[in-house]
């Protein structure tokens, strides 16, 4: 009888193969994540400091975005000679059992960045859409199918993000192009002065480096820490030009006391116009595509904050962290949405102070880098 | 290397049973709703009413289905009282058959006397998602009360009130002498404060002999002209516009007349078509008007503001005096018809500036208040071309 051997896999983790999670390469790698980028800077509610003087947003969110990539890329530095281990295997290898500590902040992070866009659609359809829908009806029909696109793992996200960004795009500039001739540049005044502008950095950076981060979660994935680098500097270009782009449209049409309190503002960017034609009364419909993208989108960030937990856990198995995660991202909508006293002041302390939640997983993963290739490259002692 | 193998059918049955049901849910089939069960309301009026609370009409479209050509009006009229429109609608609401629904709202009527209180301060603040009014809606005033006027632009019985209004729209678009604005910028105006609100008056002739009053005469055997004054309009709608209503904050402070909102048009650079007649040496000529564009600038003058007004339009000659040629005509069209045209932009500026209406957001650009626009000095450029 012939004895049936089973095939060790000899590959790490950091493969994915074995979790289905897959591989993706340069274009998925830069669809997912400007696709995340974009949804985020442009769909999560404006922050006070934002909308203080004049519409600060338009350059403090593509700044904070350019400013998030100073931590990844030095993070991604001190990644490199570790082949395509992640980030979250790295702190396994280099902290043991006290990985999955350092890695609960960003975990965190990602999860309520995804979470913020979609409390936007949902104020938006249960309040604009629907005759006072509760927001456990709306989230009824968005959180399974965004917890399906996280449990299918990377290599799905990332061939859909080719698919549904041409279309968000495209979304974009229909909504836009009518709205061009209401253009008013006395709208953006008064330009902030610096140090007023300064006060929104905090919170695009909250935003943003989360996004970045992900790429260095999952770099077994997208081929190695340096091509996250490079992924992550061309992203960031992309996106911060499209959200200042989209912005200063929004800028253009809304000055900034009347954005205060506007939910989802870029569906409404043709309001000002009362022509009936149909091109002007799409908002629903572009509401709609920016969704799916969307929850694709966020999607992306709780895989990638499960992925982060599970290999800090030393375990290749993310799916009962993705639905959890899920879960608490429908969470915190509901409690963003509910307008909670509770939930504002802790948006509000996000917003200032949140940007520093990811530097400590960052900063052990660098630690753990580096003492994990030193670990690897000292000599091996030979029994003589 | 493993294989991976191709998923089992019963895998693909459930994975086609949740397509099928999503495709369902997508379509609303689970919950469908048929469109007799909301009243989609066309316009909304607001007058005084009694006892310190506001009287609102609603416009609704009526079904196609109950279209006769004997009965007037294709709207149906629904109307309450109440100390806001979140009241008047929940009392409304108690005694129709169906949901009021305001996401088909594209006009907003308001009677000239709550104009001139301020009432549109209060429409500003209003919670416009929870009613689903789109802030695209136009927002104008009426000489006549609301009601009255909302009755008059649908005595025309047509099917399709949206045509009915998009009437009035039009003729801001070919005529030039209507200037008809969005919910949207009175929202700007009361929250930014950078700029003031003017927007189409309105008014009624009840006298007007509509073309279903016409049809209903000839039916009778009857002159459609019977009982029409020589030089009175006969057809189309009993409502109309009559120039523009202007605002400094949210108060309504003056009147342009229809003459005098194409000038307005032309100074802000929004004037689409129009036409103006003047006198030439050898007689009176109408010439049209197309594509006017302007550039602003404004400085500080002393305690004034010095407002520097560059406007360019396209001219083109369409009836003149036998004696003028077209080459004299398309002459004084650009030599001489700037001069005529600055004078006339002066007049309006002026008119504007006494009602403390500042639609070219003049102050705000300079940095001051209404105080340095009331002093305000205009020096207008006009540059007339040939249309092509």
């Amino acid at each position: 009888m012939e004895a049936r051997v089973k095939t060790k896999r000899t590959k790490g983790i950091s493969d994915g193969t074995e979790t289905n999670a897959g591989r993706i390469g340069r274009a998925e790698t830069l669809s997912v994540t400007v696709l995340s980028l974009i949804s985020t800077g442009l769909f999560s509610a404006f922050e006070a400091g934002e909308l203080g003087t004049g519409f600060a947003a338009v350059l403090t969110r593509p700044a904070a975005l350019l400013l998030s990539l100073a931590p990844v890329l030095a993070a991604a530095l001190t990644l490199r000679g570790n082949g395509e281990t992640g980030l979250g295997e790295t702190l396994r290898m280099g902290l043991g059992k006290a990985a999955p500590i350092a890695a609960l902040p960003l975990a965190f992070s990602l999860t309520l960045t995804a979470a913020l866009p979609l409390a936007e659609f949902t104020g938006f359809i249960r309040s604009f859409m629907f005759d006072s829908v509760p927001t456990l009806s709306v989230l009824a029909f968005v959180i399974p199918v965004f917890a399906y696109a996280a449990l299918a793992g990377l290599e799905p996200e990332g061939r859909a993000a080719c698919i549904l960004l041409p279309l968000a795009a495209a979304a974009l500039v229909i909504a836009i192009l009518p709205a061009a001739h209401e253009f008013e540049p006395r709208r953006l005044l008064p330009f902030p002065s610096p140090g007023e502008a300064a006060k929104g950095v905090p919170a695009g950076v909250s935003l943003f480096l989360p996004v970045l981060s992900a790429l260095l979660i999952n770099l077994g994935g997208i081929g190695g820490a340096e091509r996250a680098g490079r992924y992550a500097a061309v992203s960031a270009a992309v996106s911060a030009a499209v959200i200042f782009a989209a912005l200063a449209a929004l800028g253009l049409v809304y000055p900034a006391p009347v954005l205060r309190g506007m939910s989802l503002p870029l569906a409404r960017i043709d309001f000002l116009s009362i022509k009936q034609s149909y091109a002007l009364r799409l908002d629903k419909v572009l509401a709609m595509v920016w969704l799916a993208g969307s929850m694709l989108a966020q999607a992306y960030c709780v895989y990638s904050a499960a992925r982060l937990m599970a290999s800090s856990f030393g375990t290749p198995l993310y799916g009962p962290f993705a639905l959890a995660l899920s879960i608490a991202a429908g969470g915190l909508v509901l409690a963003c949405e509910n307008a909670l006293g509770a939930g504002r002041a802790a948006l509000r302390l996000y917003s200032r102070a949140g940007f520093l939640l990811p530097i400590p997983t960052l900063a052990a993963g660098a630690l753990s880098g580096v003492l994990t290739r030193r670990k690897k490259q000292a000599p091996k002692r030979t029994p003589s | 290397m493993n294989k991976r193998r191709a998923p089992g059918p019963l895998p693909r049955l459930i994975a086609a049973a949740v397509c099928l049901l999503s495709a369902f849910a997508a379509g609303g089939c689970l919950k469908p709703v048929s469109l007799d069960v909301c009243g989609y309301v066309s316009a909304i009026a607001v007058d005084e009413g009694r006892d310190g609370e506001y009287y609102f009409t609603l416009a609704l479209q009526r079904e196609l289905a109950e279209q006769n050509i004997e009965s007037e009006g294709g709207a149906i009229l629904l109307a309450d009282s109440g100390e806001d429109l979140f009241e008047a609608v929940t009392r409304m609401q108690g005694s129709v058959p169906y949901t009021i629904n305001f996401t088909r709202a594209n006009f907003i009527v308001v009677s000239r006397e709550l104009a001139e209180r301020g009432l549109l301060s209060e429409l500003a603040r209003l919670d416009h998602d929870r009613l689903h009014i789109r802030t695209s809606a136009a927002v104008m005033i009426t000489q006549c009360r609301a009601y009255e006027f909302l009755g008059a632009m649908y005595s025309n019985n047509d099917a399709d009130i949206n045509k009915l209004q998009s009437a009035l729209t039009l003729d801001g678009r070919r005529t030039g002498m209507v200037r008809l604005m969005p919910l949207s910028r009175l929202i700007e105006a009361e929250r930014a404060g950078t700029s003031d609100f003017c927007t189409a008056l309105g008014s009624r002739d009840p006298e007007i002999v509509t073309d279903m009053e016409q049809k209903r005469a000839e039916a009778e055997g009857k002159d459609p002209a019977e009982n029409v004054s020589p030089g009175e309009r006969v057809g189309g709608l009993k409502a109309f516009m009559t120039g523009t209503a202007l605002f400094s904050g949210a108060r309504m402070t003056g009147v342009l007349s229809r003459d005098e909102t194409l000038f307005l048009n032309l100074m802000m650079g929004r004037l689409e078509s129009g036409f103006i007649s003047a006198d030439t040496p050898k007689g009176r000529m109408t010439a049209a008007l197309t594509n006017s564009s302007s550039r602003l600038a404004v400085r500080k003058n002393g305690e004034g503001l010095l407002i520097v007004l560059t406007v360019r339009v396209l001219a083109e000659p369409l009836s003149r005096p036998a004696e003028l040629s077209r080459k004299e005509a398309e002459e004084f069209l650009q030599n001489e018809l700037p001069a005529m045209l600055a004078e006339r932009v002066d007049a309006v500026f002026a008119k504007l500036r006494a009602a403390g209406c500042d639609p070219l957001c003049a102050a705000a650009k300079a940095g001051a208040g209404g105080r340095e626009y009331a002093l305000s000095e205009l020096r207008v450029t006009v540059t007339v071309k040939p249309a092509a």
